[in-house]
């Protein structure tokens, strides 16, 4: 009796402790993140494209634990979407051994049947790029080592001081293991180390080879070059958003949206975005909106309609374009006109003699034509 | 700088909260447990085996009922502080010297009174010892919300060690680090001061 009352009153606590928090479904749709750089990244990325596309109002849960907070939180309705990895969906998901010889279509192609049916949950197309393992180079070195392939490394592998994370060391065939069985390498020198002190290590040339992740912006930075994996000794982590099948349900709309950036990725632009937020610390909302508006998947306008340009905005817009700072410019003038129904910024002003005519969308920015023109000199 | 304060004020929430639940909670079993062994011993090798989950699949398993938000932290830090503070309290009770007991029983005290006049004020230092080991903890634990979404220093700390900003991490850890130091200091001043107070009454 008395071990019952404890009981109710632990509940108890449970239940006021649920209650502090003020839960309680919002609508719309969440966007999750596992916590490194490019899944928060890309998490964001498809929140502000949502965002911009359509009415749906998005909630960001990003920098969430691993694979099984995210797979688990997305179960249960806490996240409808998060951006997964095709190889970690086959193995961690799915519990499929990840054995040399399969496909990254065939990998591809049960991931997405299986999420489907397991998890009622649909894969999307992968974006292009394979975050995978490589065992990376100085870019400077490749011709002195004359190595293009992993198999190339292996023929001169006993001159080669090789370092890698100690994870790479403990996976059971697409490690290290898999690197000796596969390519034959015997190594002069194998180091383990932290990730973070690999690739100064690379760059200065204590090491010659290390073990990296494809698309990590440190490669940029340190300047190194993934060798080609000609054997498919690594297994393929190509990335594609996954979403919860009733959510796609509820707003069909999405589906177009989501499918945008299929094929659209590839290593080096992922690098790129990456390197942006690890190395020159941007914050993840800009370099996201930055990459949506310069490849053209939204517009500054998408998210507010009446938004227009100022003039000093475009007169900036032009300047930049002429190649010239604002105080260059003389004679200026700035009309804003509407033409066949479109708003635009007609703008003139005189730098070195000439003049320069620019006609620039009021909403999107661009520049609809331009045209430079030696100055008519007054006639005496 | 303008974000730490309001991470700095939600950690102290989810500290708080979970610790003065477990404190809320275990108190009264405590006191309740003095007198069934049985329940004792079986309620400590629960305990007991909550402490040793990693935090991590803690989080995770109880995010499945309360979801990505603070509620989480605060339960599950509730839970890891239980160790400290229902084993400390237990032994403060438990170790009050059977002689002043049948002190107070002689002078005709009812069972109530020994509690709240004997038994509870000389454990009180000991009690407080227990808090204090669940807030230090608590304080650290915190950190790792931000795997599940909640609020806090974590998303500073992680974010910095993430993207090598030694800068965003230092302006989360150094605020954890100062909150643990304070509280250290703090608590183990009314600690000594009990303790000082009981020796007084003694003699």
């Amino acid at each position: 009796m008395k071990k019952k009352n404890t009981i109710t009153l632990f509940l108890a606590m449970l239940l006021l402790l649920s209650m502090l928090s003020g839960c309680g479904k919002s609508k719309g749709v969440t966007v999750g993140s596992k916590q490194f750089t490019e899944n928060i990244l890309l998490g964001e990325i498809y929140a502000q494209l949502i965002e911009a596309k359509t009415d749906i109002p998005v909630t960001r849960k990003l920098n969430l634990g691993g694979t099984a907070v995210c797979h688990l939180a997305a179960q249960k309705g806490e996240i409808d979407m998060y951006f997964e990895y095709t190889g970690t969906a086959y193995n961690e998901l799915l519990n499929h051994a990840l054995e040399a010889g399969v496909t990254k279509e065939e990998i591809l192609a049960v991931c997405q049947k299986e999420l489907n049916e397991n998890s009622q949950m649909t894969l999307f197309d992968p974006l292009g790029f394979n975050n995978t393992y490589a065992v990376a180079v100085k870019t400077s070195r490749l011709e002195e080592l004359g190595v293009e392939t992993l198999s190339d490394l292996s023929t001169i592998s006993d001159q080669i001081k090789f370092g890698a994370g100690h994870a790479f060391y403990t996976r059971l065939h697409d490690g290290y293991n898999g690197l000796v069985d596969t390519y034959g390498m015997k190594f002069k020198e194998t180091l383990k180390m932290d990730t973070s002190l690999l690739y100064e290590a690379a760059h200065t040339e204590d090491l010659d080879a290390i073990i990296v992740f494809t698309t990590d912006g440190l490669l940029k930075k340190y300047d190194l070059t993934c060798l080609v994996d000609d054997k498919t000794l690594f297994p393929p982590y190509e990335g594609a958003i996954l979403c919860r099948n009733d959510v796609l349900e509820r707003y069909p709309e999405l589906r177009d949206e989501l499918n945008t950036l299929a094929g659209k990725i590839d290593d080096e632009t992922m690098q790129m975005l990456n390197y942006q937020v690890d190395i020159e610390n941007r914050s993840v909302e800009e370099v996201a909106k930055e990459f949506l508006i310069s490849n053209g998947y939204i517009s500054i306008t998408d998210q507010d309609n009446s938004k227009i340009y100022t003039e000093q905005e475009v007169l900036d817009i032009a300047y930049k374009e002429a190649g010239i700072n604002s105080s260059q410019a003389s004679e200026i003038e700035v009309e804003l006109k509407t033409k066949d129904s479109v708003e635009v910024y007609e703008i003139e002003f005189d730098y070195d003699g000439y003049e320069y005519d620019y006609v620039i969308n009021a909403k999107t920015g661009e520049i609809l034509s331009k045209s430079r023109e030696k100055e008519e000199l007054p006639t005496t | 700088m303008s974000n730490i304060l309001p991470a700095m004020l939600s950690h102290l929430r989810i500290t708080f909260l979970g610790v003065l639940a477990a404190v809320i909670l275990g108190l009264p079993t405590a006191a309740f447990l003095i007198r069934h062994d049985k329940l004792r011993k079986m309620l400590f090798i629960i305990v007991d085996a909550i402490q040793t989950v990693p935090s991590l699949a803690m989080l995770t398993f109880v995010m499945l009922i309360f979801g990505l938000n603070d509620t989480t932290v605060i339960v599950a830090i509730f839970l890891y502080s239980l160790f400290p503070v229902l084993r400390n309290t237990y032994v403060g009770l438990a170790s009050v010297d059977k002689g002043t007991i049948r002190a107070g029983k002689g002078i005709g005290m009812t069972d109530l009174q020994i509690f709240s006049m004997i038994r509870f004020p000389l454990a009180a230092p000991m009690i407080l010892t227990g808090i204090r080991l669940s807030i230090v903890s608590a304080l650290g634990l915190a950190t790792t919300g931000v795997f599940i979404g909640a609020g806090g220093l974590g998303m500073l700390i992680w974010r910095g060690i993430q993207t090598r900003n030694m800068g965003m991490m230092m302006s989360g850890a150094v605020p954890v680090f100062l909150l643990a130091i304070l509280f250290e200091y703090v608590i183990g001043l009314f600690e000594k001061q009990l303790n000082k107070r009981q020796r007084r009454s003694i003699s």
